[in-house]
Order: structure tokens, then sequence, then C-alpha cells
């Protein structure tokens, strides 16, 4: 298997799809970045780097594969929060499967917040590091 | 020494834990520092360069054994005299550090609402990470092979 990185990104995307709650809060989700004129709030996730797990005789029994997950928009932290915290409900201790492979585990580390300034008016990014478990199959 | 009935059976040990606890802190560092090099390595090869190439050059490390924050805002500063340089932060003793002196180099990194990230030291810090332990413990084990200081990391240019 080599298409960890791509297992633990739809597995993503379905769990955020499966949030009604969050659907209705945002425009959409995207994948590294939305297209131009999105309008606020919307979910952008960018791959941030994996590593295998690896034992001995480099049998691999899963890889470690590291999002950074984010609720954006041109408003205030507090009016991100909602939607940050429906990601995080929909990614923190999920697990399951995406397309017959096992997602073990999805654990946040750490969280992440950012003021974007621009000339016309601050962007804020609201969201976390996620570290999703795809085990070797 | 012991005698048995057989003969004379000679034990030799050789105990290095004086010199262990005397360099320590010193083996810990140098393998921190090896450890950080190699992440340091991997961020600069992964780094977008643009058109001046001034980002990659903004590429530090500090640690207990290394600053190369001067170096690398003088790199910078000759390939893209446009860039700020960004304080490096406050580090204890044993902290270590991989940074972009350039300031534009948060925003490339971690993306904005009309960019993409590109988050190459992270990527360095996750694909590399397990190189801390690996370079701290041999440092460390180097005592007990009655070794001497190894060297620490690379200077990155």
């Amino acid at each position: 298997m080599a298409n960890e990185v791509g297992i633990a990104e739809g597995f993503l995307a379905a769990r955020l799809q499966a949030n009604s709650t969050l659907m209705s809060d945002i425009t959409d989700y995207y994948s590294g970045i939305a297209p131009r004129e999105t309008p606020g709030l919307y979910v952008v996730w960018s791959y941030q780097g994996a590593i295998d797990d690896e034992m001995f005789n480099n049998v691999r029994i899963a890889t470690t594969v590291t999002f950074l997950v984010e609720v954006i928009g041109p408003t205030t932290f507090k009016n991100l929060e909602a939607a940050a915290d429906q990601v995080d409900d929909s990614l923190h201790r999920a697990s399951g499967t995406y397309n017959g492979h096992r997602i073990a585990a999805v654990v946040r580390t750490s969280p992440h917040a950012t003021v974007e300034p621009m000339f016309e008016q601050e962007w804020r990014h609201l969201g976390g590091y996620y570290d999703f478990y795809v085990v070797a199959g | 020494m012991m005698a048995n009935r057989s003969g004379i059976t000679l034990t030799v040990q050789f105990n290095h834990l004086p010199q262990l606890r005397k360099e320590m802190r010193q083996r810990a560092n140098i393998g921190l520092d090896r450890g950080f090099a190699t992440i340091q390595v991997a961020a600069k090869a992964g780094a977008p360069v643009g058109e001046t190439g001034g980002l990659r050059a903004s590429v530090y490390r500090v640690t207990p054994l290394h600053n190369d924050y001067a170096t690398a805002v003088a790199r910078m500063l000759r390939l893209n005299p446009n860039a700020i340089p960004v304080e490096p932060p406050r580090l204890d003793l044993t902290g270590a550090y991989i940074g972009l002196a350039a300031d534009y180099g948060y925003w490339v990194h971690n993306g904005t609402h009309r960019m993409p990230a590109r988050p190459f030291v992270m990527e360095a810090l996750i694909r590399n990470q397990d190189n801390i332990q690996v370079e701290v413990i041999r440092a460390i084990e180097g005592a007990a092979r009655g070794e001497g200081l190894p060297r620490g990391g690379q200077e990155v240019a």
C-alpha cells in the first residue's frame, strides 16, 4: 500500500461531510486551498507530513499522516469557534474504514490559530493538527 | 579475579560511568544538535526557492551548541534584500529550534486564504523526528563504548 495520504484525506473529507451541523455552518471544505472569492466560513486542510511505524525487518504496521485542518473566514475567532468545534468533534478520536482501509485513530496533537492581516479585512484561521493512523494492509 | 577447580578466570570490567556522568549533558546536546542538523538539511531541501532563494537561505537552527541565525539572515539578505529578518526565539539551555528568518516565511509555510500552505519545515520535522532520539542515544551510548565526544551537527549552507 502506498497511498496512505490519500486514504487519510478521503477519511477526513468523509468525516466532515457526515457532520450535518458543520456542513450547515460552512460554505464547503477544500484540500489545500479554496477557490478564489469563496465566501467564508470554509474548511481547508493541508498535508503536513507522514511517517511510517515499522517493527523488526521493516514490517510496516501503520503510517501516521498529519494534516492541519482549519476553519477560515473574514471574521472573529468567536465566530469561527462553532465550526472549529464541529471539525474537532468529527475528527478527534475518530476511527473507521475508508475504501476498505482501516484508520485506527485520529488524534489532534495541537490546536492552531492565526490572524491573517489583509488591507481590507482580517482573515482568521482556527483549527488544529490532526494525526491519522492508517493501518498497513 | 576468581579461582575455581579448572583454573583461574580473569574478568575485566570497564566502568565508564564516571566519564558518562561528566559528559552526559554535553553528549545529549551533541545528539540534539546532530538530530536538528538533519532536520535543517531536510527543511532546506524542501523549501520553495521562488525567484531569489532567500527563504531557503533563511532556514536556521538554534541548539545549545549551534546558532546560525546571523549567518542565515546575512545569506537571506544577500539573496533578497527586501526580506525583513524575524527575531529568533529565546530558548533555555536545553531547547532547540528550527526557524525561518524571513518575515514572509510563516505565510509561505502555513498558507493564507489565497495561497496554499507549503509546510516544508513541519514535513522535515515529522519525517526526521526519530533522528533526534537516535542521535541523543547514540551520543550517550558512545560513552559506554569508551568513545570520545562525537562531533556536533554539520554546518548547513
